[in-house]
């Protein structure tokens, strides 16, 4: 089969691999809808491989593509029968940690420190007509949705929602997404139906428009204006209740802190190379950290990323 | 699982979800896909089989 492989230096090129056969507890999925996520200009700008743009080493050529959705084609020595019939619609949580630690244990294989795969990253991912994985990653896809949108959600979407839940988004909050990246305009449309108030910020108009579409009810362009400064004055001078910054620029992430009122709730996800962003001790407190959305086996994801929440505390 | 709790959610809430996804390409337009999606001014784009 042939799959996509990041070469740095935005190159890519498809290459030949053999088909993927099921091992002991693993699945096959026949790829149906493979999603482009933003964490994929890493590996595709980088200088040197996928891997080694992330610090995880690994060797030789890896299939792209960490948002797999498609159905069930064979299934390894050791998976029941009923656990996922061929055929089945399925999405993926691309992380197979040691299975051991107490991060595995509750589903955060993401979070594992003794030796992750990462497909799509340094596990052959979805860019490809075939994909194996264990079979304890597979998500089931419900009737309703459509392979493009599980793909979507099996990244992406998912880390948006986890984030929100991270900071408890209600109706009662006005929410600011910094970044219209496929995380942040999820995170905007979630966002609105979970009955926030939504103000998108980005740099590119053609994005803010598309925010504008998905239920942002104010939309700021950072480019031209401060957008800590419009969020205070769209919230009567208090701050947003709720912030995620969804772009991993330095600059963003401390404006999203800073747009937060007393109390308020931020949430940290893209992937960033920096640690969180200081702010003065008075103004700002870590209460919870490490999360890659999308939760256990599904919560916060990436697992270099800091997807931090903090609590504003004090100003 | 966050996965499916999110899959259920957008169900049951009636997420536009299929608004997010602008571009849809073959396998074989992978060089086109990401020149294009490394200018960020998109929605997602997804391969499909």
């Amino acid at each position: 089969m042939r799959g996509v492989v990041f070469l740095g230096g935005r190159k890519l090129e498809i290459q030949e691999f053999p088909d993927p056969t099921p091992g002991p507890g693993e699945i096959v999925i026949a790829i149906k809808a493979s999603g482009m996520c933003g964490s994929d200009l890493h590996p595709y700008r980088a200088a040197g491989n996928a891997a080694a743009s992330l610090g995880l080493g690994g060797s030789g050529p890896v299939i792209a593509g960490h948002e797999p959705c498609g159905v069930v084609e064979a299934a390894g020595p050791g998976v029941s029968a009923d656990f996922a019939p061929v055929g089945t619609r399925v999405m993926n949580h691309h992380y197979k940690g040691c299975g051991k630690c107490k991060h595995c244990r509750v589903g955060w294989s993401q979070l594992c420190r003794h030796g992750i795969t990462v497909y799509g990253m340094t596990g052959h991912g979805a860019h490809a007509p075939y994909m194996k994985a264990p079979a304890f990653t597979m998500v089931p896809l419900p009737d309703e949705l459509s392979f493009e949108e599980g793909a979507a959600i099996s990244c992406g979407t998912g880390t948006a929602h986890g984030a929100l839940k991270r900071i408890d988004v209600s109706g009662r909050d006005t929410l600011a997404v910094f970044g219209q990246g496929p995380v942040g305009l999820s995170a905007t449309m979630l966002g609105h139906a979970m009955g926030a108030r939504v103000i998108a910020v980005d740099v590119s108009k053609e994005r803010l428009d598309l925010a504008k579409e998905f239920g942002a009810d104010e939309v700021v362009n950072s480019q031209d204006t401060d957008p800590v400064k419009a969020i205070h004055d769209l919230t009567h001078g208090e701050g947003a209740e709720t912030t995620m910054d969804c772009t991993g620029v330095p600059e963003a992430r401390v404006a999203a802190v800073r747009s937060a009122g007393t109390w308020g709730r931020v949430a940290l996800v893209a992937r960033a190379a920096d640690p969180p962003p200081s702010t003065s001790a008075s103004t700002c407190c870590a209460v919870s950290s490490p999360s890659t959305p999308r939760g256990p086996s599904a919560p916060w994801d990436r697992p270099s990323a800091h997807a931090s929440s903090w609590t504003r505390r004090s100003r | 699982m966050g996965q499916a709790e999110c899959a259920r959610f957008i169900v049951d809430k009636k997420v536009p979800l299929k608004k997010l996804l602008t571009h849809r390409f073959k396998l074989d337009e992978a060089e086109r896909a990401y020149k294009l999606f490394d200018t960020q001014t998109t929605g997602k784009g997804v391969f499909v089989f």
